[in-house]
């Protein structure tokens, strides 16, 4: 079942893309691209659904909920369903593709070590899989495992000085923390994803690293692409968390939000703010009526809201 | 260490397990490698070599003494006399001595590792590597040269007078000196998966290849005699008997060709994919197919027996006068003795 819906087409196309470009380092890129490209909605959903969670988090309501039922995890459940459904929020919206990206970023590693086949073992059972009408086997296979400086079915190492250099694994190493950097939330030191994902950004370039020093290189190629699009994919959807990587930037957007602050205090008159302190000590969980003229009072984030100067 | 710490780590150990799982092995998969004596069968196969007992299947010596993960076996040992020569994936090619086992020498010269089966003369080995070169080896495990070819050598050298013939990956087959320089090399437009075989004068090679083709060609100067075409591609050695050419393919024919021209004697569909070629028996020829059936047939291409082993079978089947031999994956057993009558005698998977 799984040999013939997602690996069986997955090599095929990856073969026909190798006999277009007659090279399997290019042809693991493209494909590793491709694919990359045909997952993208998915990613974009999975960004966006991620993002409703995360400012959900900094919503009133739900901070109190939080405190208020955190004894009582059944009514805790039921609140934040009722505030799910009211802020169009669908829990799963993050997990959902996800986990349908999975199988198939599985599936990606999975053809291209099939591809690689290596032994008459592992060649009888990809010439096994080919579609004959759509590409010549004989022509084809097996595939030229020579790209640049590697033998793809082999892990890479390139000689520099009488030393062999893992390049590609220290690349893997590299990427991966990038993209695991520049996707880590502005989070308080406190939050508990925020130390989840500073976690993963150390872990995870040691692990794809080891697997990009250990396996075949046509493997470390799919990583590394994998990864610099991913890089390419954040940035280009505004994700990508630049000030991570250089803190110069958090300095610069922390003084713009202080200039901000500051100008919002001086132009707000005594009344605004006296009624910005009357909301803050609001009950955020309790419904606010509608005021004389019939519209409902905004409630401003406490980050929106002016910072409060100590009477002296 | 924080909680949160330790469910990432074991998080992404799984992960690396469950990745790493997918290119089983060190890096490739394989099929038991068996090689016969009279008395002995040599299997190589994951983490050793073994010697087995060829009447019950019981383990003389196996090597390395204790098990190093980093070193997996799957190419066809070469036993002679008093050797056995055999290639691992972590690319060295070792010297045994064939009644105890013991490491003689190792040479660990080339880039690659070793898929196919070396071949021995005057002392010299010629060992077929995955980095797409031949090495020779003096008896003493020093390198004499190296001849490279465009791909991956699976096949097994021949040699014949002062020659050796090798089919590449590179679709190329090709004749080279006993000082290694290149004579000729006649593409076949397919890899060469199988060895090429000698005719019983000299004068010819006959070589299969993925391109749904058997080719003879003249072992003079490489030219193509006559070309027979296949229903499916040819990935083993043929066998040549009192003249006539016997081969199988992958789509589950048996072709009996006059081996002067190519004119068909006759040809048999059995259902059954062949991976591993053809082996002689006495009266016969046997083959062994991935769906795990050892099957005999009469020179006439008459069926005489046949057998079903659990699990899947990608090399033909190892035969001497008495016995012969077939090594499995994926099933309940690894190795399975038969008599040439059919009579399975014993199964093993050998104690590690």
């Amino acid at each position: 079942m799984w040999e013939t819906i997602v690996i069986q087409p997955f090599v095929n196309v990856l073969l026909l893309i190798n006999s277009l470009v007659h090279n399997f380092g290019v042809s693991i890129i493209l494909f590793t691209i491709l694919i990359r490209l045909l997952t993208h909605p998915l990613t974009v959903q999975q960004f966006k659904a991620t993002q409703k969670m995360q400012s959900l988090q900094d919503d009133p309501r739900y901070k109190k909920m939080q405190t208020k039922y955190k004894n009582d995890k059944d009514r805790l459940a039921q609140e934040q369903m009722k505030l799910y459904k009211e802020l169009g929020i669908n829990p799963l919206g993050s997990c959902l593709p996800t986990l349908i990206q999975l199988p198939i970023i599985l599936g990606l590693y999975q053809s291209v070590t099939r591809a690689m086949a290596a032994s008459p073992t592992e060649l009888f059972r990809l010439e096994q899989i080919i579609y004959p009408r759509l590409i010549n086997a004989a022509n084809l296979l097996p595939l030229e495992n020579r790209f640049l400086w590697m033998d793809l079915g082999q892990p890479e190492r390139v000689a520099i000085f009488g030393l062999s250099i893992p390049l590609l694994a220290i690349l893997v190493v590299a990427t991966t923390f990038l993209q695991s950097k520049l996707l880590q939330p502005p989070t308080s030191a406190n939050d508990q994803g925020a130390m989840i994902s500073k976690s993963m950004s150390i872990y995870m370039p040691i692990l794809m690293g080891f697997m990009a020093y250990s396996l075949a290189s046509g493997l470390a190629i799919y990583f590394l692409t994998s990864n610099i699009f991913g890089i390419f994919q954040y940035a280009i959807l505004g994700r990508a968390n630049w000030a991570n990587l250089f803190p110069f930037l958090k300095k610069k957007d922390e003084e713009k939000d202080k200039d901000k602050g500051k100008a919002e205090i001086v132009d707000a008159t005594a009344e605004d703010v006296a009624e910005s302190e009357e909301e803050s000590e609001e009950d955020p969980m309790e419904e606010t009526e509608p005021d004389k003229t019939g519209k409902k009072p905004t409630v401003m984030s406490k980050k929106k809201r002016p910072k409060r100067k100590k009477r002296k | 260490m924080k909680k949160s710490h330790v469910l990432l780590i074991a998080i992404f150990a799984g992960l690396t397990l469950i990745l790493s799982a997918c290119v089983p092995g060190p890096r490739v998969t394989g099929s038991p490698g068996i090689a016969l004596t009279d008395e002995m069968a040599i299997v190589a196969y994951g983490n050793f070599v073994y010697s087995l007992d060829v009447t019950s299947g019981s383990v003389n010596w196996h090597y390395p003494e204790d098990s190093n993960n980093q070193v997996v076996f799957y190419a066809p040992p070469l036993v002679t006399d008093d050797f056995v020569y055999i290639g691992d994936l972590a690319n060295n090619f070792h010297k045994l001595d064939r009644e105890t086992g013991k490491v003689i020498w190792t040479f660990s010269g080339a880039r690659g590792y070793y898929i196919g089966q070396a071949a021995e003369a005057d002392g010299t080995v010629y060992a077929p590597s995955n980095d797409g070169s031949l090495y020779a080896i003096d008896a003493n495990g020093e390198l004499l040269w190296e001849f490279k070819t465009g791909h991956y050598l699976w096949s097994q050298p021949q040699i014949s007078g002062n020659r050796i013939y090798i089919g590449s990956m590179d679709h190329f087959v090709y004749a080279i000196s006993a000082s290694g320089e290149e004579i000729w090399s006649t593409d076949l437009q397919g890899a060469v998966v199988g060895s090429p075989l000698i005719s019983e004068d000299g004068s010819k090679l006959y070589a299969g290849s993925l391109a749904e083709q058997l080719v003879a060609l003249n072992a003079t100067n490489g030219e193509t005699l006559w070309t027979f075409d296949t229903e499916a591609s040819v990935w083993g050695t043929s066998i040549l008997v009192d003249g006539t050419l016997y081969f199988a393919d992958s789509g589950g024919n048996i072709y009996a060709l006059e081996a002067e021209n190519g004119d068909p004697i006759w040809q048999t569909e059995y259902a059954g994919k062949v991976v591993g070629g053809l082996t002689a028996i006495s009266d016969g020829l046997v083959l062994a197919t991935e769906e795990g059936v050892v099957k005999a047939f009469n020179y006439d291409g008459t069926p005489k027996w046949e057998a079903t082993l659990d699990g899947e079978i990608f090399q033909a089947p190892a035969a001497n006068n008495e016995y012969l031999v077939a090594g499995t994956i994926n099933g309940d057993n690894l190795i399975y003795g038969f008599n040439l009558t059919g009579v399975q005698l014993w199964s093993t998977t050998p104690e590690k």
